[in-house]
């Protein structure tokens, strides 16, 4: 247990003294980076609770990061400057849909339910893209102004980058609270065997549908603080290979061990920074690295490193 | 509108349609068999593509192209079948969608490498150039060729999958795989060919294609997802299905911009999720897992 608390804090620690390396260590740069990968990282652990500990791979959470990102931006350009009623709309709202997505495609199974996700997303993608009135169609919307919270600038980095972490940290302790719950028992009763998970007596489509609309609360929450961020959201958020990018960070980091899509993700936004700055393809070193560890880790790299430790 | 404008639009559709039969063709077969969702199959599409615009570029000639391009894709998809999907037969159908992601990642990346990211186009063989007129309605003669070439290759995979032993093999196959295995067939080697034969139909489409809509790297990605959809409304695993799907999907992409214009691809979508939620082994699909 000890040990295991250890392993946990070095990480922390790293990441709460990131900022004050910089710019002597660090330039500003990397905060940025370091920004994004926590942001993503949001996601990537409400992902995990649906791909990796109820075995349902979705691919179209890019819509619910988006449907987040859109809503921030609105309401930040149109209604108010509270970044706390923004964020909380846009929670509120890409869990409502998530849980209307979940409703209706948790009805099918394995392959079928990939499709549909994916169905939904493209949806979303293409109404996005052609509500110009509304969405500014594929010129995104630009210029969703910076907000401060207790008289902190979140529009410097810096200050964003703690306010993310906070998240970030509550993400983690709250999904491995419901990973360890008796919730997080029949989701992955669930993955291993559905069959038997229903006929011990649960009712296997509603935690499923409980597990989608947890992992698309993360996704809309990590999609706001992102709109806020970047003060720029496209419908590019909404496309399939936007989802598909979640699933190459949660199966190279290793699925099933929420700190698994974290790594992963800041793996693929940290190398993928260092290989652009070589050669513009960088997808492809990445490509070829994934399908290696798909084919022959399927833990990824936690699931390799624990192999090594033992 | 001018009937003229509408039969020259139908006959965008119907072409279309079939050449997304040649692509959603390999899709719909290498689910029947082997339950696996090929994601790389719009890069094989575009491989072919590719590799016959530089044919096209030493050779000078269009035939060419369309008879070595495809073979080449051929062995590529052999070298995805047995080094990529074949190790990981056995762990859920889920792990080679995965996977099958990654290749065509890593397809796509090498054409950019290869081939760099400019927007390319094969001009059509000097027969086939030019515009048919009848009456009111011009229409090129190389669009006419790709509909007649594609339909013709259609009947020759209906007959193929009827009339054939491997047609019989890839049906039962489909209906149940174990019983085809126990009566002493080498399932795994029909895997090969299908999977092999699939991403020959896929480049053929590519390279008929390449003269009438532009090569591009993301040409990939674009047609999969069409291709998904055909195969979706069709069911997966059919034939017939994906014929049907294909059409009524070439069909309702163009009439769709001729009257509901700036929303008509997503309610494709709308279409295919009440599709895949009240029947979702499609129109013509078996009932699976």
């Amino acid at each position: 247990m000890r040990r295991e608390h250890l392993i946990e804090m070095a990480p922390l620690a790293f990441l709460a003294i990131l900022p004050l390396t910089s710019p002597v260590l660090l330039s500003p740069f990397y905060i940025d980076l370091a920004t994004k990968i926590l942001i993503l990282g949001i996601a990537l652990l409400g992902y995990d609770i649906l791909a990796g500990y109820t075995g349902l791979v979705s691919f179209g959470h890019g819509m619910f990061f988006g449907l987040g990102a859109y809503t921030v931006a609105l309401l930040l350009l149109n209604f108010t400057q509270s970044i706390w009623l923004a964020l909380m709309a846009a929670v509120a709202l890409t869990t409502f849909i998530a849980f209307v997505v979940a409703f209706l495609s948790i009805r099918t199974r394995g392959i079928y339910f990939v499709l549909l996700t994916m169905a939904f997303a493209q949806f979303f993608y293409l109404a996005v893209y052609n509500w110009v009135s509304l969405t500014g169609g594929s010129n995104g919307l630009g210029g969703i102004p910076k907000t401060s919270l207790f008289s902190v600038d979140l529009g410097s980095v810096t200050s964003f980058y703690y306010f993310t972490l906070i998240f970030l940290v509550a993400s983690y302790y709250l999904c491995k609270r419901i990973v360890n719950s008796p919730l997080g028992k029949v989701l992955e009763a669930i993955r291993e065997n559905e069959e038997r998970a229903e006929f011990i007596g649960y009712d296997v489509k509603r935690f499923k549908r409980r597990a989608f609309v947890i992992s698309g609360f993360f996704s809309g929450l990590a999609g706001a603080l992102f709109g806020h961020y970047q003060s720029y959201v496209s419908p590019d958020l909404f496309h399939w290979s936007f989802s598909g990018q979640f699933i190459i960070m949660t199966w190279l980091g290793g699925v099933g061990t929420l700190v698994g899509p974290v790594l992963g993700g800041a793996v693929l936004i940290y190398l993928g920074d260092l290989i652009s700055s070589l050669t513009e393809r960088w997808l492809i070193f990445m490509g070829i690295i994934y399908v290696i560890f798909v084919l022959f880790s399927p833990k990824g790299i936690v699931g390799l490193v624990r192999c090594s430790w033992r | 509108m001018s009937s003229a404008a509408l039969i020259t639009q139908i006959l965008n559709g119907l072409t279309i349609g079939m050449v997304l039969i040649l692509i959603a063709a390999g899709l719909t077969l290498i689910f029947g068999m082997m339950e696996v969702v090929n994601f790389a199959h719009g890069s094989l599409y575009m491989l072919g593509a590719y590799l016959g615009l530089s044919l096209v570029a030493w050779t000078g000639n269009f035939w060419i192209a369309l008879l070595v391009a495809p073979p080449l894709v051929g062995i590529v998809g052999f070298l995805i079948e047995r080094f990529n999907i074949r190790p990981l037969y056995g762990r859920g159908p889920l792990y080679h969608l995965l996977l099958t992601f990654g290749v065509g990642l890593v397809i796509r990346e090498v054409v950019y490498v290869l081939w760099g990211p400019s927007v390319h186009s094969i001009a059509p063989p000097a027969i086939l150039s030019g515009v048919l007129k009848l009456g009111e309605i011009s229409y090129p003669i190389y669009r006419l060729f790709v509909l007649f070439f594609s339909a013709s290759m259609v009947v020759m995979i209906w007959l193929l999958l009827r009339r054939s032993n491997f047609g019989l093999i890839i049906r039962a196959g489909t209906y149940d795989r174990e019983m085809v295995d126990a009566l002493g067939i080498d399932v795994s080697r029909i895997f090969t060919m299908v999977f092999v034969f699939g991403s020959v139909l896929a480049a053929v489409a590519g390279v008929v294609v390449a003269p009438m809509r532009s090569v591009h790297p993301e040409m990939g990605i674009e047609v999969i997802i069409d291709a998904f959809i055909a195969v979706i409304i069709g069911g997966m695993g059919s034939f017939p299905g994906a014929v049907v799907g294909a059409l009524a999907l070439g069909l309702a992409e163009v009439l769709g911009i001729l009257f509901i214009p700036s929303f008509a691809k997503a309610a494709i979508y709308i279409v295919v999720v009440i599709i895949l939620l009240t029947r979702p082994a499609g129109l013509f699909g078996e009932e699976m897992g």
